[in-house]
Order: structure tokens, then C-alpha cells, then sequence
């Protein structure tokens, strides 16, 4: 265990700067939307308008289909749940997971890791801990203090929506983060994985897109990631789907089962 | 007594060449083996495969007597690892890594003399340090805890005389309390000064292994003639045992391998010798032998 937690804490101390400006970030534009907020929801009747005559196809396609601008969760689902929050997740879960094994292997120092009385696996795992807890913190950090400054600021919000849209945005990073890992686990060069990894994220973002403009299609939806993080719907309507979760935890499991496979079987020459 | 390392047979393969192929060699308690070669001839791979960083094609490596893929990590708890072209934690401190040894590993009490033996700087980011430094490091957490067998990749490449010195003397030191020592190295020199036996790799196969002191006695003498005037090439020439090396106007120099007697015969009977040298070929020489 003392090794698990060495390894675990050596990884997070390693990803703390990045963590810490991504937290920064994250927090402080989920706090910008709150504050601006009060002023916002005086003209919130005429966005409502606007995005009425929007075409449904086209507002499903970004995720904003159940929105509505006169509540604080409609307007952080419009702003921040939409696309940012997402964005800076997937950022932060391809940076970690690319650094975990890929660059420890592109850098030399999975030599000194792999010449210690540690098993792969133990290391495998240490190193996979060490990147949830980082997603599980930015998650954390970065959502639920939207409770407190909704209360500050003086803006009526169902507390409970946070809790799912937590779970739900965890889930959907965690998937990312997994798959990511699969990649950093079969390459020995970062660019590799980011590459590999930003390439497939990018081209789900398109396929859900494509799928909500494009009739024919449409069934390609379920291909992307971004078709089960349902933030609008979870965070306005305080409804949180299990299939979505299931999805995600599924792809989750599945790649690091894998990622664990490869890397028990492979070469690592360093 | 079990052997500390033994490979039966070890070959890896990339694509469809070898690396290294069918190699077999045993290292005993107190050995300190040399491993020679050029680049690419498969010593760095043989060494991970030891090392476990890379699996065999077919073949297999026993550690301590069992096979690699039975025992599991825990057998690394013996093994100090040394590579040259391995790297640390650029943005952490000498300290800090001693540190992560030490919690991984447990405390050590070497740590702190081989510390002061070194003169390591500990509280100096890794990327501040020299070549020579972070050397000193990398052997410091290969030895702070006392390994049964160390395996090192060119441990003294690209370090002063003096480094390298203490370097020889911790190996001879540690051959002395019973460690095996398994180096790769270009050094003839060092292999010389260090080793109790060497081997030879060639292509990714070994072509000797044997005692430093046999290597010696393949009775290979290198004559140095210089003549007082011009001389007979083809006397000596068509010597058996005899391999010219190379000929001036006046000077021959050659390698004898075994009986001396048939060449010094030969040399008499020209009664123009001025001046002449014989020595034992250095493992450089023997070296070179396999390599041409």
C-alpha cells in the first residue's frame, strides 16, 4: 500500500500546477457566471426569445435543447456546461493520462519506476488512482462551490442539480481520461496519445454536431461522447439519466481493462 | 549455489531482426561480468530483458535461480539498476528522489556515506546538475541499499578518471561482500580493471564468455620487429600461427597466437633483428579479433 500511495502521490504532486490553474480557471469562470448573473436575468426574456427561433436540430446538436436563460442552471448549462467545463475537462484528462505512462516511457523515467520491487500492475494502478484523483478534484472544485456563490450572490438555485451534474461531468471526464489512458498505455511518445486521443474527442464533438444537422445521420449520435453528457438536461430539469452514466462507466471500464492488458504485455525500452 | 543471473537461450526480436539471439550466460555470486560490444550489438537489450523492461521472443532469464516471470518484483528488492541513458525527475531535487527510493524501498543506512563519498549536492533541482552529478545520484540509488546483483548500462560513461576510480573500487567492494555485478561497457580498460569475466557480443550472439584471466592466456603475443635493413616478408608470412598486422620498410609488427618458437626461429635465421618487442595483446586486442 505504501508503494500504491508513494507512486499515487508522486503523480499528483507532479500535475499540481496544472491542476491548481485548471481549478483556478474553471472556478473562477463558474464564479464570473454567477455574478453576472442577477444583471443577465433582466434581459433573460428576450435570450429565451431568441432561442426559440433557433432550430431544434441546431440546439440539440450543442447540448442547449432544454434551455432556458431565466434560471442560473439554464444559463451555466448555455455558458459554462455546454462546452467550456466540458472542454477544460477533456484538456486536463488527455494531459494527465498522456503524461502518465507514455511520458514517463518518452521521458526515461519509467526505467527508474520499473527497476523498483514494484509489480506493473501495482504501478499501472498507482499511476491510474493518481489521475482520477486529480479529474475527481477538478470536478469537485470546480462545481460545487457554485452552491455557496449562488447563495452569496442572492440567486435561487436547486442545490441537488450540482450533485448530478457532478456525477454526470465526472463520468463523461473519467470516460475521456480512460480512454486517453488505453493510448498513453500502447505509445511511448506523448504526442502520440494527445494526438491519437484529441483526434477521436474532436471527431465525436463533430459526429454529435453532424448527427443533430444531418438527417441520415443522425444514428451516428450515438458514437459521441457528447450525445450521453446531457449537462441541460441534468442540471436545468434535474434529471440524470442512468443510461448516460452506464455509458461512460462502460467505455471507462473497458479501456482500462485494456490499457491494463497492454501494459502488463509490453516492451518498454527505456 | 544458484546463479544470480542465468539466460538460457534469450533472443528478442524486432520485426523480423534479431536483436539477440540464443544467448546463454550464468553470473555467480561475487562475479563482476563484463558485457562488450559495439553499439547495436544487442548489449542494452539484453540488459533490459534482465531488467524485465522488455519481453524475450524465446528464451528465459532466471534471477536467483527462478524464472523472471514466476518470481514477480519483489525479487527487484535485491537489484540495483544503473543505466546511463536512463533519466530522473528533472524538476526534483537529489533529496527528493532519495526520498521516493527510501519509501518504496524502505530506509537505508547506506545512504547517507554514500552520500558523503560522492560529495552529492542534495538540495539542487536535477535539471541544475551536471552530467557528473546526476550520475553520482543514479549510482547512489542503485547501491543505497545494498543490492545482491547490480546491472549497470555503461555506468562510467562520460565521467572524470577520478569517478570512475571510486566507481571501480564500490564495484570491487561489493564483488568482495558477495554482489554480482553484471556491466555493459566500451571500456576495455575498465572491463580490465573490474571484471572477473567477460563477454563478448557480436550481432546480437556471443561469441566468448569467459574468464578475464583465459581471455589473457588465448596466448595471443604481439611482436614488434624493427630490422636493421630491409627484410623477407614471406619468411614470416607463411608462418602458420603468425598474422601480419602491419609492415613498414624496417618494422613488422604481428600477432602470434600460441608457440612463439617457429616465428623466433624464422627471426634468427635473418640475423638483421635492431630492436624487438613482445607482449601479451591487451582485451582490446582480443576484442578487435572477434570484431574484424
Amino acid at each position: 500500500m505504501k508503494v500504491f500511495i508513494a507512486t499515487a502521490k508522486k503523480d499528483i504532486f507532479a500535475r499540481k500546477w496544472s491542476l491548481i490553474t485548471y481549478c483556478i480557471i474553471g472556478l473562477g469562470l463558474a464564479w464570473l457566471y454567477i455574478a453576472i448573473f442577477p444583471t443577465f436575468s433582466k434581459e433573460s426574456a428576450k435570450f429565451n426569445e431568441l432561442l426559440a427561433t433557433y432550430p431544434k436540430s441546431i440546439l440539440e446538436a450543442f447540448n442547449i435543447s432544454q434551455l432556458k436563460m431565466d434560471t442560473l442552471q439554464g444559463f451555466m448549462s448555455a455558458e459554462h456546461f455546454s462546452l467550456v467545463w466540458p472542454a477544460m475537462a477533456i484538456l486536463l484528462a488527455i494531459s494527465t493520462a498522456g503524461q502518465s505512462l507514455s511520458g514517463e516511457i518518452e521521458s526515461g523515467t519509467m526505467a527508474l519506476l520499473l527497476s523498483l520491487p514494484v509489480s506493473r500492475l501495482k504501478l499501472f494502478w498507482s499511476k491510474y488512482m493518481a489521475g482520477m484523483i486529480v479529474i475527481l478534484l477538478f470536478t469537485m472544485i470546480t462545481i460545487f462551490p457554485i452552491v455557496p456563490l449562488a447563495h452569496w450572490y442572492g440567486v435561487s438555485f436547486t442545490a441537488n442539480n450540482v450533485w448530478l451534474i457532478s456525477i454526470l461531468s465526472f463520468c463523461f471526464a473519467w470516460a475521456i481520461y480512460s480512454l486517453t489512458f488505453l493510448f498513453s498505455a500502447i505509445f511511448s511518445e506523448r504526442s502520440h496519445t494527445y494526438f491519437v486521443a484529441g483526434g477521436i474527442v474532436l471527431l465525436m464533438y463533430v459526429v454529435k454536431i453532424m448527427s443533430g444537422m444531418i438527417h441520415s445521420f443522425e444514428k451516428l449520435k450515438y458514437a459521441s461522447a457528447f450525445y450521453y453528457y446531457q449537462a441541460d438536461k441534468t442540471f436545468v430539469k434535474g434529471s440524470l439519466d442512468i443510461q448516460d452514466i452506464l455509458v461512460f462507466c462502460g467505455v471507462a471500464v473497458i479501456a482500462t481493462a485494456i490499457a491494463l492488458i497492454v501494459f502488463l504485455r509490453r516492451d518498454v525500452s527505456v | 549455489m544458484s546463479h544470480i543471473i542465468q539466460t538460457k537461450k534469450l533472443t528478442k526480436k524486432f520485426g523480423h531482426k534479431f536483436a539477440v539471439k540464443n544467448l546463454s550466460i550464468a553470473i555467480e555470486p561475487g562475479e563482476v561480468y563484463g558485457f562488450l560490444g559495439p553499439n547495436g550489438a544487442g548489449k542494452t537489450t539484453t540488459i533490459r530483458m534482465i531488467m524485465d523492461f522488455i519481453r524475450p521472443t524465446s528464451g528465459e532469464v532466471k534471477l536467483f535461480g527462478k524464472p523472471i516471470s514466476e518470481i514477480g518484483h519483489a525479487v527487484f528488492e535485491n537489484i540495483g539498476y544503473l543505466s546511463s541513458d536512463s533519466t530522473l525527475y528533472s524538476n526534483w531535487t537529489a533529496s527528493q528522489h532519495l526520498k521516493y527510493m527510501e519509501k518504496i524501498r524502505g530506509n537505508s543506512e547506506k545512504t547517507d556515506d554514500l552520500i558523503k563519498q560522492f560529495g552529492l549536492e542534495l538540495n539542487v533541482k536535477v535539471h541544475r546538475l551536471s552530467s557528473g552529478n546526476k550520475q553520482k545520484l543514479k549510482l547512489i540509488m542503485a547501491l543505497m541499499h545494498s543490492p545482491k546483483l547490480l546491472v549497470m548500462d555503461e555506468p562510467t560513461r562520460g565521467l572524470d578518471p577520478i569517478l570512475q576510480n571510486d566507481i571501480h573500487d564500490i564495484l570491487k567492494k561489493l564483488s568482495k561482500e558477495g554482489s554480482a555485478v553484471f556491466m555493459s561497457s566500451h571500456d576495455m580498460n575498465e572491463v580490465e580493471q573490474v571484471c572477473d569475466r567477460v563477454g563478448i557480443i557480436k550481432e546480437g550472439e556471443i561469441v566468448t564468455s569467459q574468464a578475464l584471466s583465459d581471455l589473457r592466456e588465448l596466448n595471443i603475443h604481439v611482436v614488434k620487429v624493427v630490422f636493421g635493413g630491409k627484410f623477407d616478408l614471406e619468411r614470416y608470412s607463411t608462418i602458420p600461427n603468425v598474422e601480419i598486422k602491419k609492415t613498414t620498410k624496417h618494422e613488422l609488427i604481428i600477432n602470434v597466437k600460441g608457440d612463439l618458437n617457429p616465428f623466433l626461429y624464422q627471426l634468427g635465421k635473418s640475423g638483421s633483428v635492431k630492436d624487438i618487442d613482445i607482449y601479451h595483446s591487451s582485451l582490446e586486442d582480443v576484442f578487435m579479433r572477434y570484431y574484424k
